[in-house]
C-alpha cells in the first residue's frame, strides 16, 4: 500500500498555511449564509474565536454542579478577565447559580471544552455587564494570573461607529454542543438613554441567538465594539426553550420535573463597549471603591414599578433636559425622545419600548426588552437620533416585565405652527434681571428664575406655569394668565420664598391651553458662591490605618508607591435626600468607577468618607475624584501615587503577529515533545542569550506539546528584529537573528525540523 | 614460389595478479552504494513514496545490510577466487562488529554520553568533542582488531592493510547503522543517507589507519607515523560527524525550517572521493618507492 | 622421522619500531578516554556563579540553565533543554516571625502548593544536613505538572521534588529541587552539587 508522505513537502504545500485556512473560513462563512458582505482582511477570526468563551453558570449540588444558565463571554485581557452580561452570571432569580464554568474553543469548528472556573470581579446589573476573572482550573487548582496567557480582543472606540457599518457577532449559538458561530449584520440605529447619551444602545440587523448574549460584536478591524445584550431569558419567556439537561431532582430520570436551562430568543441590541471600559479598568487593576460614611439605608422599591407622564421632545440639552414638549414632529426630523417618569424600578426590572408607525411594528424606533439601568424613581427618556423619522402616526408603548405601563402618540408630518414654549433655563437673577449661573443646579436661595422662549403665541391664549418639588406642586407657585406678551420672544418667571427655598429637586411645567408645552428640572443644593452653588467642599485625599483616623488625617496629594489604601473625604452642605449625585474616579484620566445614586446622608455635614483599595497595593498613577450633580462638576481633587503614571502594560496590546508551529524530528518526522522555543527580545542576539541564559532577555517562550506543536503566547510586533532559539535535548539547536514580520502579517504556522546531534 | 619467413614473437604469458584488488572492490562497493542511496532518496524523500510499516522495516534492514552484501560479493567472494586470498578477512569484519556492539557503542552511550552535551555545545567544542570521544574511540577499536588479527604476518602487500581495514570499517558501520535503523522509525530515504554517511566516514578513516599499518609493516618509518595516522583518522572521522550534522541541519525561515540532506550526501561523497584518492595516491607512491628501493638493492653488487 | 607441520602459521616477530608504534597508539587511546570523560564532565557539570547581595545568597548553578529572578523567589533556574519536566532549582526567602517553626512553614507551603499543583502530595519530613553541616529540614513531595496553554495537547508529567528549609535570622530559606519523577534519582546529584556550593 503506497501513500504519500508529509515528511517532505512538495512546493505547493510550503505555502503559508494561513492562506489555506483563511480560504477555508471564507468558504465556510459563505456556505452558512454569512451574508454577501465581503470578508475584511483585517479581522483576525481565529484569535477572536479563541478569545470567545462559553459560560455556564451552575449551582453546586452534592454530587455534581447543576447548570442554571448559559451565555457567551469575551476574554479582554491576557490574564483571564472576561467581559459578559450580568444577568446570566451574577446570581439572581432567573440564574441562581454561584459557580461559573468557562469553556474554550480549543479547536476551531468543535464545541467548547470546559477548562476553568471564574469569579465575578465587577458587575453593573443595570447596565447588564459583568467582568469575571478566571481563578481556578476545573479540578479546583488556583490559576496564577501572571502565568495565564490567553488570547484576548482589542476594544474599539464606539464613537467611531457609523450607520450601515458592517459588524460581526461571535458567540455560541446554543447550550455549547456546537462550535462557535458568527453572525453578520449592519448597524441600523442607535438608541439614546440618560445613562449613556445618544449611543446607549447599538441596533443591528443581525439576528443573534439568545445564547450569544454576552459575546462580542466586532467591526471590520476586528475590534470589539459592543456586547449583545438582552433581558434574561426565563422559562416562561415567549421565545424561550427550556432544556432539561440533568437529573436535578435525583429521581433517576431527566425529564420535565427537573430544572431546565432557558435558551432561545433573538437579540438585535448591543451594549457599546464604552460602558464596559470603567469596569474593565477597575477589574484589571483590582481597584475597589467603598462608601464608608453611614448613609440612610436606601429604601427598596415598595410598590409596583410604573411609568407615567409620557411626553416627547425633539432634543435634549447638555443637562439631559428636554428642550420642549411636542405633539408633532416636522417631516425630515432626525431625532426624537420620549420622556417619562418612573417609580419603584429596580435593576432586575425588564422594560421595553414597542413602536408602531401607521400600525406597523417598527423596531428601529423601539427598544427590545432590557434591564433597567436607571434609579428607583425619577425621569427617564428613550430616544433616537442620527436617523430620519419617516412620516406617519407613531404609537409608543412602554412595557414593564412584558406588561404595558404607558402609551403615547406622535405625528411626524408637515410642519405645524403651533404655539410653543421651549429651552427653559434656570438661574439666579442679577440686578439687571439677567439669568446667570449653572442652568440646572443652583445654590439654595430665596428666588429661582426661569427663562424660556415662546413662539407662535397668540395674545389671548391661556397659559400656566406650575412649580413642583418632590413631585408635589408648590403651594402658591401656580401662575395662570392670559397671554399678552406677543408672538415670540423670551419671558422670565420666578418663584420666591422669603424664608428660602428648600434644597431638592424642582420642576417647572408650562402649559398652553391646558396642554403641557414645556418642562424642565433643576436641583437646588449648596450654598451660594456668587452666582454658583457650593455643594461639596474641602475634597481631599489622605491615608490612614483606619477610617476613624482618616477623618482627622491631613490632606495628601502625593502618595508613595505601595500605598495600600487611599481615603477620599469631602464636606457638603444643603444637599437634600434623594438628590441624585454622581461620583467618578479616574486613573490617568480614564474612568474606573462611576456611580449615580440618590443622596442618603444628612443635608449638611463634614468628612463624607470613601476608600479606595486594590488587590495588593494601589497601582501607581494619577487619581482624580469628581463629584457631580446633573452632569455638572461641583467638586474635584487629584492625587498622585508613586510615579504618578500607570506602568506600561507590555501585554495590553491585542495587535501583532501570532506565531505558532510544529517541531519535528528530521529523521522520524514525528513531533518532538518538550522542545523549547525562545523568542529573544530585539535588544539581544541569539548568541547573547545562549551565553547568558537569562529570562530577562526573552520576549516570549513556548514548549511543544505531545504532537510537537507550540504557540507563542505573546503577539510579536511587526518590523521588530527578534532572535529565535529552538533547543531540545539530543538535537542540534536552531538559531536565527533578525526575524522580522511585515505589518501586514497576522499569523504564522511554521514547520520546523530538528536534526539529532 | 618464394616463401617469406618472419619472426613471430612468442606470446607473452600474462602475469596473473595473485591478490584481490582491494581498491577496486572499495570503489565498486562505494559506487553501488552511492547509486542505491540516491535512488532511495529520490524515491522516498523527493517523491514521497511510502509503504506499510512492515515493508518499510524490511526495506530499512536491507539498506543497512547492503554494504555487507556488497562487501560479500565484491570483496569476500572475489577473495576466494584469487590465487593468494587473504585470510581472516571475514573474521576481522565480524570481530569488529562485535567489538562495536559490545564496547564501542556502550562506551559512547554510557561513559561519553555524547547525546547529552555535544549537540548543544558551540561548533568548535562540538568538533573537538567528537574527535576526542567518538572519533578516537571508533578508530582505536578498529585499529586494535586489525592489529591483533592481522599484523604483521597477514600483511603480505600494502593493499592487504586496505582490505582488512575496509572490512573492519564495514563491520563497525553496519552495527552503527543497524542500531540507528532499529531505534528510530525513520523512512528508508533518510536511513539510506545516514547509512551512506556512516559508511563513508568509517571507510575513509580506516584507510588512513591502513596506510600507517602498511608503512610500519613494509617500510621503516618513525614510530610516530602510526599514532599520527590513527590521530588523523580520529580527527577526520570525529570532525565529519558534527560537520555533516551541521550541513544537514535546517536553517530558519518564516516559511519553515527544513533539513538539507543533499548537503550531507555531497559532503560524504566528497570526503570519500578526496580522502580515498589521496590515500590511494599515497599507497601507490609508497609502492613505487618500495619497488625502486628493491630494484636499487638488486642492482647493487 | 621428519615432522611436517601443516596449517600452523608462524607468528611474525614485531620489530622494536612496530612495538613502540603500537604502544604509542595505546597511550593515545587511554589519553583520549580520560580527556573525553573530563571534557564531558567539564561541559556537563559546568556551573555559573550567581550572587544576590541584598538577599545574601551566593550560589553556583548549572551552566545552560535558564535564570529567572523576576518572580517571588530570589532566583530560579530551569533546564530548558529537557524534553520532559524542566528540572528546576529555586531559592526562596520568606519572612517569618520569631514564633514560627519549621512545621508552620512547611504546613503553609503544603496548603499553598496544594492549591496550585495538581495531585500534590507531601511525604514525611526529615532532618537534613547541608554539606556545610547547617541543620535543615527536608520534605519530599510529588505533584502533576501540566502546561498552562489550553490550546495545546500536553500530557501531564509526574514531578518529584524536595524542599530544604533553613530557618535563620527571622527568615526562612527554602531551597527547592523539582525534576521528572522518572529521572529524579539520576538528576539529584546536580542538586547535591548545588547545595555544596550554596552560601547564605
Amino acid at each position: 500500500m503506497i501513500r504519500f508522505t508529509q515528511s517532505f513537502k512538495p512546493f505547493w504545500q510550503t505555502l503559508n498555511f494561513s492562506v489555506w485556512r483563511t480560504t477555508g473560513v471564507l468558504l465556510l462563512m459563505w456556505m452558512i449564509g454569512g451574508g454577501v458582505h465581503a470578508q475584511s482582511d483585517r479581522i483576525d477570526l481565529d484569535r477572536i474565536q479563541r478569545a470567545t468563551v462559553f459560560i455556564m453558570q451552575a449551582r453546586q449540588n452534592v454530587t455534581a454542579p447543576i447548570m442554571t444558565c448559559v451565555g457567551t463571554g469575551t476574554i479582554v485581557s491576557r490574564d483571564g478577565l472576561i467581559l459578559t452580561n450580568a444577568h446570566n452570571t451574577v446570581p439572581n432569580r432567573s440564574c441562581p447559580g454561584e459557580l461559573l464554568l468557562i469553556a474554550l474553543s480549543v479547536r476551531a469548528y468543535e464545541p467548547p471544552i470546559p477548562l476553568y472556573q471564574a469569579e465575578i470581579v465587577q458587575a453593573d446589573e443595570g447596565l447588564d455587564l459583568a467582568l469575571i476573572r478566571i481563578t481556578r482550573t476545573n479540578d479546583g487548582r488556583l490559576v496564577d494570573p501572571a502565568v495565564l496567557a490567553l488570547p484576548f480582543v482589542q476594544l474599539a472606540e464606539s464613537d467611531d461607529l457609523r450607520l450601515d457599518s458592517t459588524l460581526t457577532v461571535i458567540g455560541y449559538p446554543n447550550i455549547g454542543d456546537q462550535a462557535i458561530t458568527q453572525v453578520r449584520g449592519t448597524i441600523v440605529g442607535f438608541t439614546a438613554e440618560p445613562s449613556g447619551g445618544n449611543r446607549s444602545w447599538i441596533k443591528t440587523s443581525a439576528q443573534i441567538p439568545g445564547t450569544m448574549s454576552g459575546g462580542g460584536a466586532y467591526n471590520q478591524d476586528g475590534d470589539l465594539i459592543g456586547i449583545p445584550t438582552t433581558a434574561p431569558i426565563t422559562a416562561d419567556s415567549p421565545d424561550a426553550t427550556c432544556l432539561t439537561l440533568q437529573d436535578t431532582n435525583g429521581d433517576g430520570q431527566a425529564n420535565s420535573r427537573d430544572d431546565c436551562v432557558p435558551t432561545g430568543g433573538v437579540i438585535n441590541l448591543l451594549r457599546p463597549v464604552s460602558f464596559a471600559r470603567p469596569l474593565i479598568r477597575a477589574a484589571s487593576l483590582g481597584l475597589q471603591v467603598e462608601f464608608l460614611s453611614s448613609m440612610r439605608a436606601v429604601e427598596t422599591a415598595a410598590g409596583t414599578p410604573s411609568f407615567s407622564g409620557l411626553f416627547f421632545t425633539p432634543a435634549v440639552n447638555e443637562a439631559g433636559m428636554p428642550t420642549s414638549t411636542i405633539r408633532a414632529l416636522p417631516s425630515g426630523s432626525t431625532s426624537l425622545y420620549l420622556f417619562f417618569n418612573y417609580a419603584n424600578m429596580t435593576p432586575e426590572t425588564v422594560y421595553e419600548l414597542q413602536t408602531t408607525v401607521d400600525g406597523v411594528d417598527n423596531p428601529t424606533f423601539g427598544l427590545s426588552p432590557v434591564r433597567w439601568s436607571g434609579g428607583q424613581n425619577g425621569t427617564w427618556y428613550v430616544g433616537t437620533s442620527e436617523q430620519p423619522l419617516p412620516n406617519g402616526v407613531y404609537e409608543f408603548n412602554l412595557l414593564i416585565d412584558g406588561v404595558s405601563s404607558g402609551t403615547a402618540r406622535l405625528i411626524v408630518g408637515p410642519a405645524d405652527t403651533v404655539p410653543s414654549f421651549s429651552d427653559i433655563v434656570f438661574g439666579v437673577e442679577d440686578i439687571q434681571g439677567n439669568i446667570a449661573g449653572n442652568g440646572f443646579v443652583l445654590p439654595v436661595a430665596s428666588t429661582i428664575s426661569a427663562r424660556f422662549i415662546y413662539r407662535n403665541m397668540v395674545d389671548g391664549a391661556s397659559w400656566a406655569a406650575i412649580w413642583v418639588r418632590d413631585n408635589a406642586e408648590i403651594p402658591g407657585s401656580r401662575v395662570e394668565e392670559i397671554w399678552t406678551f406677543g408672538e415670540q420672544g423670551t419671558r422670565t418667571i420666578r418663584i420666591q420664598s422669603p424664608s428660602g427655598l428648600l434644597p431638592g429637586s424642582y420642576r417647572l411645567d408650562l402649559y398652553i391651553d391646558n396642554r403641557l408645552a414645556a418642562t424642565s428640572q433643576l436641583t437646588l443644593a449648596g450654598a451660594q458662591d456668587g452666582r454658583f452653588a457650593r455643594i461639596f467642599d474641602d475634597t481631599h485625599f489622605t491615608t490612614a490605618q483606619s477610617p476613624e483616623e482618616a477623618r482627622s488625617s491631613a490632606a495628601i496629594t502625593s502618595f508613595s508607591a505601595g500605598t495600600e489604601a487611599i481615603y477620599a473625604l469631602f464636606d457638603w452642605q444643603l444637599l437634600a435626600p434623594d438628590t441624585r449625585w454622581t461620583v467618578t474616579w479616574y486613573i490617568d484620566d480614564q474612568v474606573f468607577f462611576e456611580q449615580t445614586l440618590p443622596w442618603a446622608a444628612s443635608e449638611s455635614g463634614e468628612n463624607f468618607l470613601m476608600r479606595l483599595t486594590s488587590r495588593e497595593t494601589i497601582p501607581d498613577g494619577t487619581y482624580r475624584l469628581e463629584l457631580k450633580l446633573n452632569n455638572l462638576l461641583f467638586g474635584s481633587q487629584t492625587a498622585r501615587v508613586g510615579i504618578g503614571q500607570l506602568p506600561i502594560d507590555r501585554f495590553a496590546s491585542a495587535t501583532g503577529v501570532q506565531m505558532s508551529g510544529t517541531i519535528y524530528d528530521a529523521y522520524t518526522s514525528m513531533g518532538i515533545v518538550g522542545a523549547s522555543v525562545f523568542i529573544v527580545s530585539e535588544d539581544f542576539s541569539a548568541a547573547d542569550f545562549l551565553r547568558d541564559w537569562n529570562q530577562a532577555q526573552l520576549f516570549a517562550s513556548a514548549i511543544t506539546d505531545r504532537t510537537g506543536r507550540f504557540e507563542i503566547d505573546r503577539l510579536l510586533q511587526p518590523e521588530v528584529p527578534y532572535s529565535l532559539v529552538i533547543i531540545a535535548d539530543g538535537y542540534l539547536p536552531i538559531t536565527a537573528d533578525g526575524v522580522e514580520f511585515a505589518p501586514t502579517d497576522e499569523s504564522f504556522d511554521i514547520p520546523i525540523y530538528l536534526t539529532p546531534g | 614460389m618464394t616463401t617469406t619467413s618472419r619472426l613471430i614473437t612468442p606470446p607473452q604469458e600474462d602475469e596473473i595478479y595473485p591478490y584481490r584488488r582491494a581498491w577496486f572492490s572499495i570503489a565498486v562497493e562505494s559506487g553501488i552504494l552511492f547509486v542505491v542511496t540516491v535512488a532511495m532518496f529520490v524515491t522516498f524523500r523527493l517523491l514521497g513514496v511510502r509503504f506499510t510499516p512492515f515493508i518499510e522495516q524490511i526495506v530499512n534492514l536491507s539498506v543497512v545490510l547492503l554494504p555487507l552484501v556488497l562487501w560479500g560479493v565484491f570483496s569476500l567472494r572475489r577473495e576466494l577466487s584469487v590465487p593468494l586470498p587473504r585470510a581472516r578477512l571475514l573474521m576481522v569484519l565480524v570481530v569488529t562488529g562485535l567489538a562495536a556492539n559490545a564496547v564501542g557503542l556502550p562506551i559512547a552511550d554510557n561513559i561519553f554520553q555524547v547525546d547529552r552535551w555535544l549537540p548543544l555545545a558551540d561548533a568548535p567544542v562540538r568538533v573537538v568533542g567528537y574527535i576526542i570521544t567518538l572519533g578516537s574511540l571508533q578508530e582505536i577499536i578498529k585499529y586494535l582488531v586489525v592489529r591483533y588479527a592481522t599484523f604483521p604476518e597477514l600483511l603480505r602487500i600494502r593493499a592487504d592493510s586496505v582490505a582488512y581495514s575496509a572490512a573492519s570499517a564495514i563491520g563497525y558501520a553496519v552495527i552503527v547503522n543497524l542500531r540507528f535503523a532499529l531505534d528510530t522509525n525513520t523512512d528508508p530515504g533518510t536511513l539510506a543517507l545516514e547509512s551512506f554517511a556512516t559508511f563513508a566516514f568509517h571507510l575513509v578513516a580506516s584507510v588512513i589507519v591502513a596506510y600507517g599499518l602498511s608503512e610500519l609493516r613494509f617500510s621503516a618509518p618513525s614510530p610516530l607515523l602510526l599514532p599520527v595516522m590513527v590521530v588523523a583518522a580520529a580527527v577526520i572521522h570525529g570532525a565529519a560527524i558534527p560537520i555533516h550534522a551541521g550541513l544537514t541541519n535546517a536553517g530558519f525561515s518564516l516559511a519553515g525550517s527544513f533539513t538539507n540532506p543533499v548537503f550531507g550526501l555531497i559532503m560524504a561523497v566528497g570526503l570519500l572521493v578526496s580522502i580515498g584518492s589521496t590515500m590511494a595516491f599515497l599507497f601507490q607512491r609508497a609502492e613505487i618507492a618500495a619497488q625502486e628501493a628493491r630494484a636499487e638493492s638488486e642492482r647493487a653488487p | 622421522m621428519t615432522v611436517i607441520e601443516v596449517g600452523r602459521e608462524e607468528r611474525g616477530q614485531l620489530t622494536l619500531r612496530q612495538r613502540w608504534s603500537h604502544y604509542l597508539v595505546l597511550v593515545y587511546a587511554l589519553t583520549m578516554l580520560i580527556v573525553g570523560v573530563n571534557l564531558r564532565d567539564s561541559l556537563l557539570y559546568a556551573t555559573v556563579p550567581y550572587e544576590d547581595v541584598r538577599a545574601g545568597i551566593r550560589a553556583f548553578y548549572p551552566q545552560g540553565w535558564l535564570l529567572d529572578n523576576q518572580g517571588d523567589y530570589v532566583f530560579r533556574v530551569r533546564d530548558m533543554r529537557r524534553t520532559d519536566f524542566k528540572t528546576t532549582i529555586q531559592v526562596q526567602i520568606l519572612p517569618v516571625s520569631a514564633d514560627s517553626t519549621t512545621r508552620n512553614l512547611l504546613d503553609n507551603l503544603l496548603l499553598t502548593r496544594a492549591q496550585i499543583f495538581g495531585q500534590y502530595r507531601q511525604f514525611p519530613r526529615a532532618i537534613f544536613q547541608l554539606p556545610d553541616e547547617t541543620p535543615a529540614t527536608s520534605v519530599n513531595y510529588t505533584f502533576v505538572a501540566s502546561q498552562d496553554d489550553p490550546f495545546l495537547e500536553s500530557f501531564p508529567t509526574v514531578v518529584a521534588g524536595q524542599d530544604v528549609v533553613i530557618l535563620q535570622r527571622e527568615q526562612a530559606v527554602i531551597i527547592t529541587f523539582q525534576a521528572s519523577a522518572d529521572e529524579y534519582d539520576t538528576l539529584y546529584p546536580v542538586f547535591q552539587t548545588f547545595l555544596a556550593d550554596l552560601e547564605f
